[in-house]
C-alpha cells in the first residue's frame, strides 16, 4: 500500500498552510513532527479528506482519492486535533452511529465497538453519556470510533494534547499495538510521542517539509550539534539563552547544566551529547520543548 | 435504515421538540371550550339532509317570523331564547347555501358572453357545485379551520426546532469531522437525515390532526363531513366541488407536501450554515416573511400571487381553493392548486441535489 502526497499546496486567503508537499507513505508508523502553524493539522485533514488541496493531489496505489471517493474513505480512520462527540449518546450508542456511517452492519458494528472500547479500556463505561467523560476519556472514545473500520491508514492529529503522562503512555502503547500493515500518520508537536514508535520522522515548517528520515538518521544529522555546559550563575544562564537555543536547564548542586543546541562548540568546557528527539525539534523550531 | 434510525434518534431526543409541541398546541386551544353544541346539533338534526324548495320556503317564513319576534321583544327589552338564535342560524346556513348556487348560476350566464382561455374550465366547475346537502357541519368547518390556520404555525415552528440543527449540530459538536471522513458521510447519511426529515414531519402533522380532530369533535360532534366547503364562509367563492371530508383529506396532502417540502429546505440551509442560531433565523425568514410582506405591504396583485407559491401559504393551502384563480399556460388554463403542486415537485426534487453537492464538497475548517 503506497500513499502519495503530490505537489499538495493549500491557500487560505493569503496565507500558504501548505507549500508543494512532497510525500511518500508506506506501512509503518510516521511522526509529523511542527510548530503551531506548521501545516500540520491541515496535511492530516487533506489525507482524511475532510479538506481538499488548493492544488495537487493525493494518491492512493496510484489513484487519486478523489477519484476514489467512499473506497477511499473506506479504508482510513481520522483522529481529529479535537475529538467530537455527541453529548447525550453514551460512548456505545456513539460508535454504533459512527460504526453505521463507515458501512459496517448492525452485526458486525456491535461487535467491533465492543472490541474498540475494551481497546482503550472503556468497556466498563460503554453505557455511560459522554458528555461525562474526562478529556481523556474522550480522547480514547475518539481512539476508538477511528480503529472501529479496521483502517488501513490512520490519521492522527495531535493525538495526546491535554493528555496526562499516564494516558499519553497508553495511547503510544496503542499505537505501538495495532500500527502493524497500516500506515499510521502521527501529527505532533509532543516529541516523546513519537520518539519510539515512529519509522519516519518529518519535520515540516511553515506548510514545506524540511526534513523526512527515520529518527537514527535525523539525529545523525545533529550528532555534532548537541552541547551540555554547567554554569555558577542564573545570569549566565540567560546569556547561553540570549545567544544559544537551549533546552533543559537542570539544577546541579549549586549549579546549572544547560542543553545547548549549537554548530559551533558554545564554551571552552561544553561537551558534546547523544542527541534526541526533542533536540532535533528544538534544532528546527525555535520554541520551547513540550 | 440504520442511519435513519441515529437521524430520527438526534431528532426526538431534543427536548425542545416536545416542549415546543405542547406549547403551541395549549395555545392553539384560545384556552376556550365550547359546551352547548348537543342543543345546536339538536335543532340542526330536524333540518338535515336534501335542501328542498320546501325546505327554503319554511325557512324563509320561519326567519321572518323570528325576527319579527325580536324587532317586538326588543321594545320590552327582551330577546330571542338561544334555541331561537340557533334557529335563525340554520335559516341563515340554509339560504346562505342555497346563495351559493344561485351565484354559481348567475356566474355561469356571465361567462356564457366571455372566451378568454379559462372560462370553459371555470363554467365546467361552476356546474359541479352542489350545495344540496345541509347538515350541522360545525365539527368539519373547525377542523378545516384548524388545519388551515395553527396548522401553519405548529408544523413551521416545529420544523424549524427540530431540523435547523440538523447539520450545524454535526459542524458545532466537531462530529463532521468523523462523517465528512467517513464511507457513508457524503452520500447515504443525506439520505437518512432526509428520511428521518421527512418522518419527523409526518410524525408532527399527524400529531397535530390527532388533537384538532379529538378537540374539535368532542366539542361539536362528527356530523356534517358531506356538507359542501362553501359551507364554510371562507370557502364561500370557492369553484371546487369538495365535500367537507374530500377537502380535508386533501389539505392534509397539500400541507404534508409543502411541510416535507420546506423540511428538505431546512436542511439545505442547515448543511451551508455554520450554527443552529443562523440556520434558525434564515430558514424563519425564509417561512415567515413572505406571510409578513403579504399581511403589512399593499403589494402588487402578481407579486401577492407569487408569494402564495411560498412554504407558508402552500401550508394553508386555503389561496389554491377559495377562488378560481389560474395561470395560462399557452393557452391553457391550469389551476393555483396543480401549479403549486408542480412548484413543490420542484423543490422536492432540486432541494436534495443541492444539498448533496454542499455535502459532497464540504470541508472542515474550523
Amino acid at each position: 500500500m503506497n500513499l502519495t502526497v503530490e505537489n499538495v499546496s493549500k491557500v487560505f486567503d493569503d496565507k500558504k498552510a501548505l507549500d508543494s508537499l512532497h510525500l511518500e507513505f508506506t506501512t509503518g508508523v510516521y511522526g509529523i513532527l511542527g510548530a503551531n502553524g506548521s501545516g500540520k493539522t491541515t496535511l492530516m485533514r487533506i489525507l482524511a479528506s475532510v479538506m481538499k488541496p488548493s492544488s495537487g493531489r493525493v494518491l492512493l496505489d496510484g489513484q487519486d482519492i478523489s477519484v476514489l471517493d467512499y473506497r477511499y474513505r473506506d479504508v482510513i480512520g481520522y483522529l481529529p486535533q479535537h475529538v467530537g462527540l455527541y453529548k447525550n449518546f453514551t460512548a456505545e450508542k456513539f460508535l454504533l452511529y459512527i460504526a453505521t456511517l463507515k458501512g459496517l452492519s448492525k452485526e458486525d458494528a456491535k461487535a467491533k465497538v465492543m472490541e474498540t472500547l475494551e481497546l482503550v479500556g472503556l468497556t466498563e463505561h460503554a453505557k455511560k453519556k459522554v458528555g461525562k467523560f474526562s478529556g481523556g476519556m474522550k480522547r480514547r472514545v475518539g481512539i476508538a470510533q477511528a480503529l472501529l473500520n479496521d483502517p488501513k491508514i490512520l490519521i492522527v492529529d495531535e493525538p495526546t494534547a491535554g493528555l496526562d503522562p499516564k494516558e499519553r503512555i497508553r495511547f503510544r502503547n496503542l499505537i505501538s499495538k495495532i500500527s502493524t500493515n497500516r500506515i499510521v500518520l502521527v501529527s505532533t508537536h509532543i516529541v516523546s510521542d513519537i520518539e519510539f514508535i515512529a519509522k519516519e520522522v518529518l519535520i515540516l515548517k511553515s506548510g514545506k517539509l524540511i526534513q523526512k528520515q527515520t529518527p537514527q538518521s535525523l539525529l545523525k544529522g545533529i550528532e555534532e550539534k548537541v552541547w551540555s555546559v554547567t554554569v555558577d550563575t542564573e545570569s549566565e544562564t540567560t546569556k547561553f539563552q540570549s545567544i544559544y537555543k537551549v533546552g533543559n536547564i537542570a539544577r546541579v548542586g549549586d549549579k546549572f547544566k544547560l542543553r545547548i543546541l549549537s554548530d559551533v562548540k558554545p564554551h571552552l568546557n561544553a561537551v558534546n551529547e547523544h542527541p534526541n528527539l526533542e533536540d532535533l525539534y528544538l534544532y528546527y523550531f525555535d520554541e520551547e520543548v513540550a | 435504515m440504520e442511519l435513519l434510525k441515529f437521524e430520527l434518534y438526534k431528532i426526538f431526543k431534543q427536548r425542545m421538540v416536545y416542549v415546543t409541541f405542547l406549547l403551541l398546541i395549549v395555545f392553539s386551544t384560545g384556552f376556550t371550550y365550547y359546551p352547548s353544541a348537543d342543543q345546536e346539533r339538536a335543532i340542526y338534526k330536524d333540518w338535515e339532509g336534501k335542501v328542498t324548495e320546501e325546505k327554503l320556503e319554511v325557512a324563509a317564513k320561519g326567519n321572518e317570523e323570528l325576527m319579527k319576534k325580536q324587532d317586538e321583544m326588543m321594545e320590552t327589552d327582551q330577546w330571542l331564547s338561544e334555541d331561537e338564535w340557533t334557529l335563525m342560524g340554520v335559516y341563515e346556513n340554509l339560504a346562505y347555501g342555497h346563495q351559493v348556487e344561485l351565484n354559481a348560476q348567475e356566474k355561469i350566464k356571465e361567462l356564457a358572453g366571455e372566451n378568454k382561455y379559462n372560462t370553459e374550465l371555470q363554467t365546467a366547475m361552476l356546474k359541479e357545485i352542489d350545495t344540496s346537502y345541509f347538515a350541522y357541519s360545525k365539527g368539519p368547518a373547525e377542523i378545516i379551520d384548524f388545519a388551515s390556520v395553527f396548522s401553519v404555525f405548529i408544523t413551521g415552528a416545529m420544523l424549524l426546532v427540530g431540523l435547523s440543527s440538523m447539520y450545524t449540530q454535526e459542524y458545532s459538536t466537531g462530529v463532521d469531522n468523523y462523517i465528512l471522513s467517513s464511507k457513508k458521510g457524503r452520500g447515504s447519511l443525506l439520505g437518512a437525515k432526509i428520511g428521518a426529515a421527512l418522518i419527523y414531519t409526518a410524525i408532527v402533522v399527524v400529531g397535530w390532526e390527532i388533537f384538532n380532530i379529538a378537540w374539535n369533535l368532542i366539542q361539536y360532534g362528527n356530523s356534517g363531513w358531506e356538507t359542501s366547503i362553501q359551507y364554510t364562509f371562507k370557502y364561500y367563492f370557492s369553484p371546487y366541488s369538495f365535500t367537507m371530508l374530500e377537502y380535508h383529506l386533501l389539505q392534509l396532502g397539500f400541507h404534508l407536501f409543502g411541510a416535507c417540502s420546506f423540511a428538505i429546505m431546512i436542511v439545505l440551509i442547515s448543511s451551508v450554515c455554520k450554527n443552529a442560531l443562523v440556520s434558525l433565523i434564515i430558514n424563519g425568514a425564509i417561512f415567515a416573511i413572505p406571510y409578513f410582506l403579504v399581511e403589512t405591504l399593499q403589494l402588487p396583485n402578481w407579486v401577492e400571487d407569487i408569494f402564495q407559491f411560498s412554504f407558508i401559504y402552500y401550508m394553508n393551502v386555503e389561496p389554491f381553493f377559495d377562488d378560481f384563480n389560474t395561470i395560462n399556460l399557452f393557452g391553457f388554463p391550469v389551476l393555483y392548486s396543480i401549479v403549486a403542486l408542480v412548484v413543490m415537485i420542484g423543490v422536492i426534487v432540486v432541494i436534495p441535489i443541492l444539498t448533496s453537492r454542499v455535502v459532497k464538497n464540504k470541508e472542515v475548517t474550523s
